[in-house]
């Protein structure tokens, strides 16, 4: 198989691959579901209006993604990266804004549809593929309606703004993994 | 009453069990069987619990707009309803002129990845677990993480071969979800000789495994006899498109319906003309539709969409290893159509080689990297596309105002064709393994494996944190629970039996439980 597979989860990675990766999930046109792309939009529009480094750099080396689900391909996704933040809008949780760490399952999560869920990806990523799963948080906004063309919520629009501090937080902090995992005080789901 | 245990005689009296939604199937679903006192199944119903609202979220939108909008209907297979919504949307643009022949392939192109990467997911993630374990296999290890530890090569086989066509996706259209690519009128995006040849750099290898994967699909479901046959196995019409020779074809042609012994019921019925064909009728007790052939009527003008349809229907397939596969199929079924549920997945994978098949092919055409990509002609202003999805005929309908706003929407999407075969399924399988015994898990599981052969997508689903539990529930006919069984995103079986530990489960967003 040549370097340039499509297929291949081990090909050289692009030399622009950033450290750090958040992945945000969710349906623009589904309520409050929307949470995760509006904040992906909003995110990489602030990157790219960071002042470059005098090497002409960016400033933070992030990449950001967004997908109406996460799929198993995205495990690969996951390769080479020092830290993974995924947000997601959540039908039902007691905080308006959540911060956890996940990990891979040690006793071996279903992947029971189409979608996957974080901690299944990691597990994928640790279990079948090899992938050294990196250190992964999920940032998980409570919403109170998905339903198709509907917009979103006062209260998830409260708690983006609740969430994107956050954001900034954990964008700023150094990729180790012994940093504190909740960048609002508070809110960390244990 | 057209279906023996689709209404009980009484079921007010009645206990009843519900499965809300139903795991490893995309959207909200709840299944309920109402038991008498003897646990007799009496009635069985899928429901479906959310309005979908398809047609209202597109009217008023700009129709160009719309191609791209439709995506979001379902984070599953957003390239279907981009390419339905575009030879739709066509008819706005170049009325009844030809796309460029370069367009035309370029959407098949698509098209095919996008069949490919979803059966692909479907066999080796959904459905393999319950054929290479049985149904009543430990719940923990009856999952793709179990295929994974047993069979290896076979589950990183089924990731990469998702990979192969998402990627494509993403070459065609700028990305691997929500893309563009095909437009009203064309394709907007030449597609590359370097992007072409990365596509033929691993297409060799992808139909090596097409093959592969085709042949477990087939002996897992030949060792499975006579169960395998027997399980969900119903007379049924097969509808699907069909070009003017009988050939098969997933993008375009004219719709082809056969009964259960193989007869034509109609042929060659131009798409423009599905009104006439097809009529809806509205049930009480769910929100999606029952589509049914208006001549025959509900009763016995129902049919399938879907792989098992579409290799059913085809005179050939134009491929030579599917052909191959498919005169196989059929001469099994006694060169009758094949109406086991199960042997749907045989048949999906006949249909993901001839898709890998048609990929190569078409790298190998020049028109592929052609860079005349919009055609032109009279606009109109009304439009019909129809495709062959994955899960089947998909159609969208759509006329619009002088303003070039969507005044009138209508879709049919492949879940709704396959809602009473569903129903059925639902109903033969609840007849045989659930009268009089205990529920457990794995009966449970049957009625899952079942619905999940039509791979269904309830709701085209948003997916938020939390919403995926199975849950079932005995509940007597006086309004008391009997018993819970509740199934946990990781897997994981609680059965609860305080009705306080119940509430404290149920995700607010749930629907109340009904009939």
């Amino acid at each position: 198989m040549t370097a340039r597979s499509l297929i291949t989860g081990d090909a050289p990675l692009p030399s622009n691959w950033a450290r750090t990766l958040v992945i945000a999930v969710g349906n623009p046109s589904r309520g409050d579901d929307a949470a995760g792309p509006l904040l992906a939009d909003r995110l990489a529009s602030w990157l790219s209006n960071e002042t470059r480094t005098p090497d002409g750099s960016a400033p933070h080396d992030v990449s950001v993604m967004c997908d109406q689900q996460l799929m198993v391909e995205h495990a690969y996704d996951l390769r080479d990266r020092d830290r993974v933040l995924f947000i997601d809008a959540a039908a039902k949780q007691g905080e308006p804004v959540q911060w956890r760490p996940i990990e891979a399952s040690a006793n071996g999560p279903s992947i029971s549809s189409h979608q996957c869920t974080p901690s299944q990806l990691l597990h994928l990523c640790a279990h079948t593929l090899q992938i050294p799963p990196p250190p992964a948080w999920l940032l998980s906004l409570r919403g109170e309606g998905f339903e198709l063309g509907t917009p979103v919520s006062a209260t998830m629009h409260a708690a983006m703004a609740q969430a994107w501090e956050g954001i900034l937080t954990w964008i700023a902090a150094p990729s180790d993994h012994e940093r504190p995992v909740s960048p609002v005080a508070g809110s960390r789901d244990a | 009453m057209p279906h023996p245990l689709e209404t009980a005689t009484d079921p007010a009296s009645l206990n009843r069990v519900v499965i809300e939604p139903v795991s490893r199937v995309e959207g909200h679903g709840k299944v309920t069987l109402l038991l008498d006192e003897h646990r007799r199944v009496q009635q069985a119903r899928l429901h479906i619990v959310e309005f979908r609202g398809f047609e209202r979220f597109i009217q008023g939108r700009p129709y160009w707009e719309v191609p791209t909008l439709v995506q979001r209907l379902c984070g599953i297979c957003p390239v279907s309803h981009l390419l339905a919504a575009s030879k739709a949307c066509d008819a706005f643009v170049i009325g009844h002129a030809s796309l460029t022949p370069t367009a035309e392939k370029l959407r098949r192109l698509l098209h095919f990845a996008q069949v490919l990467q979803s059966n692909a997911l479907h066999f080796f993630h959904l459905a393999s677990p319950d054929l290479l374990f049985g149904f009543d296999d430990a719940v923990a290890h009856r999952n793709i993480v179990g295929v994974l530890q047993d069979e290896r090569e076979l589950g990183l086989q089924g990731i990469r071969m998702r990979k192969y066509g998402q990627e494509i996706i993403r070459l065609l259209t700028g990305k691997r979800v929500h893309g563009t690519g095909s437009v009203p009128g064309g394709f907007n995006k030449p597609l590359s000789v370097a992007d072409r040849d990365l596509m033929r750099a691993d297409i060799g290898q992808i139909i090596a495994w097409c093959d592969s994967a085709l042949a477990l699909a087939r002996d897992l479901f030949l060792r499975g006899q006579p169960e395998q046959g027997r399980f969900a196995n119903f007379p049924s019409g097969f509808m699907s498109l069909v070009r003017p020779d009988g050939a098969a074809d997933l993008y375009d042609g004219a719709l082809r319906v056969k009964d259960a012994q193989g007869q034509l019921i109609v042929d060659q019925v131009d798409v423009h003309d599905y009104q006439q064909l097809i009529v809806e009728e509205v049930k009480p007790w769910t929100y999606m539709k029952f589509p049914h052939l208006r001549a025959l009527g509900p009763e016995h003008g129902w049919y399938r969409v879907g792989p098992l349809a579409r290799i059913n229907n085809a005179t050939y397939l134009d491929t030579p290893r599917a052909e191959a596969a498919r005169a196989e199929f059929i001469a099994w079924g006694g060169g009758q159509p094949v109406t086991a549920s199960l042997a749907q997945h045989w048949a999906r994978m006949i249909d993901t080689l001839h898709c890998a098949e048609g990929i190569a092919r078409l790298l190998d055409d020049p028109d592929i990297t052609g860079t005349d990509l919009m055609a032109t002609g009279t606009p109109l202003r009304e439009g019909i596309g129809v495709i062959e999805a994955p899960r089947g005929t998909l159609l969208h309908h759509y006329r619009i105002g002088d303003d070039d706003l969507v005044e009138y929407a209508n879709l049919i999407v492949s879940t709704t064709h396959n809602n009473t075969a569903m129903n059925e399924a639902v109903r033969s399988v609840a007849a045989e393994y659930f009268d009089g015994r205990e529920i457990t898990e794995g009966l449970l599981n049957h009625i899952e494996v079942a619905i999940r052969a039509y791979d269904p997508c309830l709701s085209c689903a948003t997916h938020a944190v939390g919403k995926m539990p199975l849950r079932i529930e005995v509940v007597e006919a006086d309004g008391q629970l009997a018993d819970v069984l509740l199934k946990h995103e990781d897997g994981t079986l609680e059965r609860p039996l305080a009705h306080a530990a119940l509430a404290d489960r149920t995700p607010a967003n749930w629907p109340p439980l009904d009939a």
